[in-house]
């Protein structure tokens, strides 16, 4: 559960990334349509393995439950994580 | 004046008159739910009540997003009136 | 009404948070407490200690029961569990053509009686989230608005915020107002199916009340016969009219429990029906842990011959549904991890119907050119409501360990701390300027709650010490809590008072006052 916990999150932050509000404060290339078909397509697919790695410890209901309280807190800090990176960091 | 007759009766329409629909949908999805769904009675009758909810908030919805209250009131009436229909010809035969 | 759909639905969004957002608050404030439920009342009731759990209790708790009465109808044993540390006996008998049931609470390593206090514990949050403590005057119904209204807000919700996914993991941190406008929009999106499935599935346990009219017309003995025929149950069990002695050595029947059931501590409770007849039944219960349902999970077995009887039958798709959505509402299946993680939406819950209400008086009172009595009166709620609230609990909590052990009707009394604390800052929140209030209350809260864990120890330093030796997480964990609240409460209040707020000062042009804006 853990596994997919932390899977989820690195999904979420993936996506996050494909935008490039987000991007351009972590990364110092520029954000071209690659990167950001790539960044989206890479967030879908480990977002879709951690509800599978999900359903190998539970069954079907309980794993839903739990993906999508995973889901909630990983959001959550996902935002946080970047707007509170982008305060610090000062970049404008 | 005007807004606030309009909000008014549109809260009205749709907090009584929304029940009154749920109310109404929750007979005629019996007689439905044991034709298509192939319910037993109790079965039925749980699940229409249970259902009903959701035609509770679409006609929320419905009341504040229609263009003119005299239009919410027809409309309204008329979808109650097609529900009793369906429960009072369902209840007949 | 408005020209295009979307700004009906911002309409809908604003005014009915603002008519139900109190109650709301309110509502899901304690129901969020009450999936601790078992825990607040472990801290409530210290007298109980901590109880280990074995099957080995039940055979001696049979011989007690027998003891006790030789007439009993019926005999409950209620093992201490994980969450619960309460160990309680009960047997019915049955005078004057009522029967009366005799509980008593036990310690599971003497057998001794304690003596609780007279508290509802944890109780108080459940039953007010669903009752508002007004339970013969219609509580629920008006439990139930506000259900409905919460569906209508988180619909209306989503079109109000104009770029749902481009701002999809956006906060702005350099202007207050914009902050507090991207939390209220993400928490919205994070606890979306959270508050949906509550919402939804609080209307769903109460159809006997919303909607009982298709009931009552299709059955003639309305919604009992409805829900009679849709639930399936043990058979109703016949008295054989022959007495015989009660089986009290449980040995065998709890070793072919153990293999049906392989988990630790899996009894919670045991039912002994008709222990002194022929037919007597003893139904044995799972902790809910394996399903979403609210079903209870059962083994039934005749207590004469010792064997299985005949499992429940399964029930069918539409009682399934109202089991699973209850089942959800609850979450008694919810381990640890889990239970925080609903637990953490249910607080997200909480500040975004707060950050709502603090969104909807800071946008008005921008606009407006004079102040009407409905701003003062919408702002004072706001401190009462989200303040005050959160007085009131800790207060509760206060009342609990204050008022004397051997006081009459004390549980009364702690519920009503709790409503006169809550009342008493509403009246407050008028006599003080807005900001001010807020900062007084945030403050008093912060301190109330780091004081608590403290007048613990000092009332009876054994209660703790003996937690902290058993490994109870309940007690213990309830002590962190009230820590962390209270820290968190004065962070608040340190940064508010810090935060420059006089950018937000709306100069008044008829009363010439600066008025403090939160």
């Amino acid at each position: 559960m853990l596994i997919s916990f932390i899977i989820q999150f690195s999904a979420l932050w993936f996506l996050s990334q494909a935008q490039k509000k987000h991007f351009k404060l972590v990364f110092n290339i520029p954000f071209t349509t690659y990167i950001e078909k790539k960044f989206k397509g890479l967030g879908w697919i480990l977002l879709l393995l951690s509800y599978g790695v999900a359903l190998i410890f539970e069954n079907i209901p309980m794993a839903s439950v739990y993906w999508l309280s995973f889901l909630s807190l990983n959001i959550l800090s996902v935002t946080i994580f970047n707007s509170f990176y982008a305060y610090k960091f000062k970049k404008v | 004046m005007h807004y606030r007759l309009n909000i008014t009766s549109r809260a009205l329409a749709a907090i009584f008159g929304g029940y009154a629909f749920a109310v109404a949908s929750s007979f005629a999805l019996v007689p439905i739910l044991m034709l298509f769904f192939s319910l037993v009675k109790s079965d039925a009758v749980y699940l229409a009540t249970m259902l009903s909810y959701i035609f509770y908030f679409a006609a929320i919805i419905f009341s504040f997003c229609r263009s003119s209250i005299l239009l919410v009131c027809r409309d309204m009436t008329l979808a109650c009136g097609v529900l009793y229909l369906v429960h009072l010809g369902a209840s007949t035969l | 009404m408005k020209p295009d759909f979307r700004r009906n639905m911002i309409w809908l969004h604003t005014y009915s948070g603002l008519l139900i957002g109190w109650l709301l608050f309110a509502i899901f404030v304690t129901g969020t407490l009450s999936y601790f439920t078992p825990e607040i009342s472990q801290w409530m009731k210290p007298e109980l200690g901590s109880q280990t759990t074995s099957n080995k209790l039940i055979n001696k708790s049979l011989q007690m029961l027998k003891q006790k009465s030789d007439k009993s109808e019926r005999w409950q044993i209620n093992l201490p569990t994980q969450r619960s540390n309460q160990f309680t006996l009960s047997w019915w008998i049955k005078e004057n053509n009522k029967t009366k049931r005799n509980v008593v609470t036990l310690n599971s390593q003497t057998f001794n009686e304690i003596h609780v206090r007279d508290t509802h514990g944890g109780n108080f949050f459940r039953t007010f989230h669903y009752t508002l403590e007004l339970r013969q005057y219609g509580g629920r119904y008006f439990a139930g608005i506000a259900a409905m209204v919460m569906l209508i807000g988180i619909f209306t919700g989503i079109f109000t915020h104009r770029r749902f996914f481009q701002d999809f993991f956006t906060i702005r941190v350099k202007k207050l107002m914009k902050t507090v406008t991207d939390l209220h929009a993400i928490v919205g999106v994070i606890t979306l199916p959270f508050c949906f499935v509550i919402s939804f599935s609080a209307l769903l346990i109460y159809i006997s009340l919303y909607m009982p009219w298709s009931a009552e017309h299709h059955f003639d003995n309305g919604y009992r016969e409805l829900n009679s025929k849709v639930t399936t149950s043990l058979p109703k069990l016949i008295s054989a009219n022959k007495t015989v002695e009660p089986l009290i050595d449980l040995e065998p029947i709890l070793a072919k429990v153990e293999k049906a059931w392989p988990e630790h501590s899996a009894i919670t409770h045991l039912i002994y029906e008709r222990p002194f007849d022929l037919n007597g039944r003893i139904v044995i219960y799972r902790q809910a842990k394996m399903s979403l349902s609210n079903k209870s999970e059962i083994l039934a077995f005749n207590a004469k011959s010792g064997e299985l009887l005949e499992a429940i039958a399964p029930e069918r798709t539409a009682r399934m549904i109202r089991r699973i959505f209850y089942g959800l509402h609850e979450a008694h299946f919810a381990q640890p991890v889990l239970r925080w993680l609903l637990f953490f939406m249910g607080v997200a819950s909480c500040i975004l119907i707060g950050s709502g209400l603090i969104i909807w008086l800071k946008k008005r009172l921008d606009k407006l050119k004079q102040r009407h009595f409905g701003h003062t009166l919408v702002e004072r709620l706001n401190i009462a409501g989200i303040c005050g609230l959160i007085l009131a609990v800790v207060s509760y909590f206060y009342a609990n360990r204050l008022i004397p052990i051997n006081l009459e009707s004390r549980a009364v009394l702690e519920v009503n701390v709790f409503l006169f604390v809550w009342f008493a800052s509403f009246i407050y929140s008028f006599l003080r300027p807005a900001l001010k209030a807020w900062l007084e209350l945030l403050f008093l809260n912060g301190i109330a709650f780091l004081m608590l864990p403290i007048l613990d120890l000092v009332i009876n330093p054994h209660w703790l010490i003996q937690a902290i030796e058993y490994k109870n997480m309940a007690y213990i964990g309830f002590n962190l809590a009230l820590i962390i609240s209270g820290g968190i409460c004065l962070m608040f209040y340190y940064w508010l008072r810090k935060t420059d707020l006089k950018t937000h000062i709306k100069i008044n042009n008829t009363n010439h006052e600066e008025q403090i804006l939160c």
